[in-house]
């Protein structure tokens, strides 16, 4: 394990370079977030092991998603609490080269299309998502979560601890859109999730209308903090929330739905799920890069876990769910840090394995989720 | 006089509350009432109250048990809560006074007149000073109580005054004094009204939000977990913030971007650097591009 301190500054984020296999860009905030600076830093990891600064940018606000822009090996994006997305050059110092102002409240997520490589999403407590152009100051395209039923109130599992300044309220953060992306098989397609506890799929080809997305209720009445897109099956998704759980969805679950126009309470069933894997709410989830039924998260819990998707074996469904599983299909449990676990990052590189993680503990950590 | 059990004692006095009393009897439900009536006849209540507090029972206001030292000292005086009986046989009073006068109670648990005289001296000598009562805290909390103790005992007090010997010059003397006390505690009311009010606009309503959250996390924190997550959270400098946030010890500063102390005015954590909102020339990178 490697690992590399930044003092005064909680981690919210961190990347893996798509260009080089040894830098990280870590967005992080002061005070935890709550209100201060924030600080995107930019590390390397040497031949020994070590893990250096090469560069840093100190910002007005607090920054809480990072995303490498892929067409530039020197560029990055930030999300800001004061509603701003910011591009850095890492050969600069001191400002952004560029800084994307539309969103009105605290931009949560920023990430970057992985196949049409010139746009990016955002998305923010605003309640809306937006795509962008980095040679664009005005955004291309928002796009508006419309959920049928904005709240249902399931049984209320243990505590909603869940993004930095609403903790306790869950109908306060209902607009608020905590994480979007492009799938990673469809430039057209985004996936959001929202703290109304629906996860919404938008195709940027329809026009704004609500028919553009599809809605389905997936966290039991809690704020859905994370989202995304398995890398190798392409209607699979996986999120995460502030019930504890993290579920597997199959997309083409909601076609059919949509098609018998029947049901229309948006509630589909998942075809898998991780009940209980954290003890408090999973605030990150991200499918491996190297297997299609790998799954990483991160937890309020202050750990990071690497999971088995047993719901498929790669190929077809096995008919299992990790409830079969007296691990619940944990590979992987990495226990290091000391406080709330943000943002983790699977490295495209080297051996299959290695993951990026940072904290509320200004902690960063290169780890491998499969060396014991 | 505060120990004294005579019937005839009692009687008398229960006579003059009722003659000095009824008058205010309305005005004893409301304590707003009173002070209206107070400020009507000019005299604040606590000028009433302090132009009497030589006789004897004149801690019953100063104290905070009212009832108790009502009891030990004038036991006729308990009863002003039933002044329709009263007065409805205030009437026949005169005519029971003799037959009550010869009478002669024997009552084998009455302390010895030595110890009522050696009780007296000591209720004397112990009378507080109303200075000394007063501590800020005592007297902010306690302000609205002190109006309302005042009305129930306002006959108390009346009678108090007839039956005492006070010469006209003591009185007078009394008076200045109570305009300098009066004068006194509206400057410490009226600055520690102040006090208050600045604390409460200190905290603005993000500051309140912000205190209610991190009071639930505190007490989210605190539900049961697994061992290994317990020490955690039990050690976690969020939660630790979370607690001293919750407690008032810290909280926001919106203006400069920092959480500070309200208490000594120190940042707690991070301080703010402002940076500039601009961008880097890219032209050569655009270039490049």
């Amino acid at each position: 394990m490697l690992g590399y301190h930044m003092k005064g500054f909680s981690g919210y984020g961190v990347q893996y370079s798509p260009f080089f296999d040894n830098k990280l860009a870590v967005a992080t905030g002061a005070n935890f977030g709550l209100v201060g600076n924030g600080k995107v830093y930019l590390l390397e990891i040497d031949s020994k092991g070590q893990i250096h600064e090469t560069n840093s940018f100190l910002t007005q606000d607090c920054l809480f998603d990072v995303a490498w822009n892929e067409l530039h090996e020197n560029q990055v994006l930030v999300a800001q609490g004061d509603g701003s997305l910011r591009l850095f050059d890492t050969t600069l110092k001191d400002y952004p080269i560029e800084i994307f102002n539309e969103h009105e409240r605290e931009v949560f997520s920023c990430s970057w299309n992985l196949i049409t490589k010139n746009t990016f999403t955002s998305s923010s407590w605003d309640g809306t998502v937006k795509i962008w152009s980095p040679l664009r100051k005005a955004s291309l395209l928002t796009l508006v979560p419309h959920p049928l039923k904005v709240m249902k109130n399931f049984d209320q599992v243990d505590i909603p601890i869940s993004n930095q300044k609403a903790h306790t309220a869950i109908s306060k953060n209902k607009n608020c859109i905590y994480q979007a992306q492009f799938s990673p098989h469809d430039p057209n397609l985004v996936i959001c999730c929202a703290g109304n506890s629906y996860t919404t799929l938008f195709d940027l080809r329809q026009p704004s209308t609500s028919n553009n997305q599809q809605n389905f209720f997936s966290h039991s009445g809690l704020e859905a903090l994370t989202c995304d897109f398995n890398k190798y099956r392409p209607n699979i998704v996986a999120t995460g929330g502030v019930d504890n759980t993290i579920r597997i969805w199959d997309l083409r679950m909601l076609s059919k739905q949509f098609q018998a126009g029947t049901q229309r309470d948006n509630s589909i069933m998942c075809v898998n799920e991780i009940k209980k894997g954290h003890e408090l709410a999973v605030r990150k989830v991200s499918w491996s890069p190297h297997s299609s039924t790998t799954l990483l998260s991160t937890s309020y819990d202050m750990t990071c876990c690497v999971w088995q998707d047993l719901s498929s074996n790669g190929k077809a469904p096995t008919g299992k769910t990790n409830s079969t599983d007296f691990r619940r299909g944990c590979i992987t449990r990495f226990n290091q840090h000391s406080e709330f676990v943000f943002g983790a990052d699977w490295s495209l590189w080297g051996q299959p394995g290695f993951i990026a993680s940072t904290a509320w503990d200004g902690n960063v950590f290169v780890w491998n989720a499969f060396r014991k | 006089m505060s120990c004294q059990t005579n019937p005839l004692q009692q009687l008398l006095s229960k006579k003059e509350q009722i003659e000095t009393g009824s008058s205010f009897m309305s005005s004893v439900r409301g304590a707003s009432h009173q002070q209206k009536l107070g400020q009507r006849h000019g005299f604040s209540p606590e000028q009433t109250f302090f132009t009497n507090q030589q006789g004897s029972s004149s801690s019953a206001f100063m104290t905070n048990d009212v009832s108790s030292a009502k009891f030990l000292r004038t036991p006729s005086s308990q009863r002003p809560n039933q002044p329709s009986n009263i007065h409805g046989n205030s009437e026949g009073t005169e005519s029971w006074l003799p037959q009550f006068s010869s009478m002669k109670i024997n009552d084998p648990l009455e302390f010895s007149s030595e110890y009522k005289n050696l009780y007296n001296n000591y209720e004397k000598r112990t009378q507080p000073s109303p200075y000394l009562q007063f501590s800020p805290s005592t007297h902010v909390s306690t302000r609205p109580q002190l109006f309302r103790r005042e009305t129930t005992d306002y006959q108390h007090f009346k009678k108090l005054q007839l039956q005492s010997s006070f010469s006209a010059p003591i009185q007078e003397a009394a008076n200045e004094d109570m305009v300098q006390l009066d004068s006194y505690f509206d400057l410490k009311f009226e600055s520690l009204e102040n006090e208050l009010n600045e604390l409460d606009d200190s905290l603005d309503s993000e500051q309140r939000e912000l205190q209610k959250v991190a009071s639930n996390i505190v007490e989210s924190s605190s539900a049961p977990r697994s061992p290994g997550l317990r020490p955690k959270l039990a050690s976690s400098k969020f939660i630790g913030l979370m607690r001293r946030i919750s407690d008032g010890v810290v909280t926001v500063k919106k203006t400069e971007n920092t959480l500070y102390s309200p208490v000594n005015g120190e940042i707690v954590g991070n301080e703010y650097f402002p940076i500039q909102n601009k961008v880097n020339d890219t032209k050569h990178l655009n270039a490049s591009q």
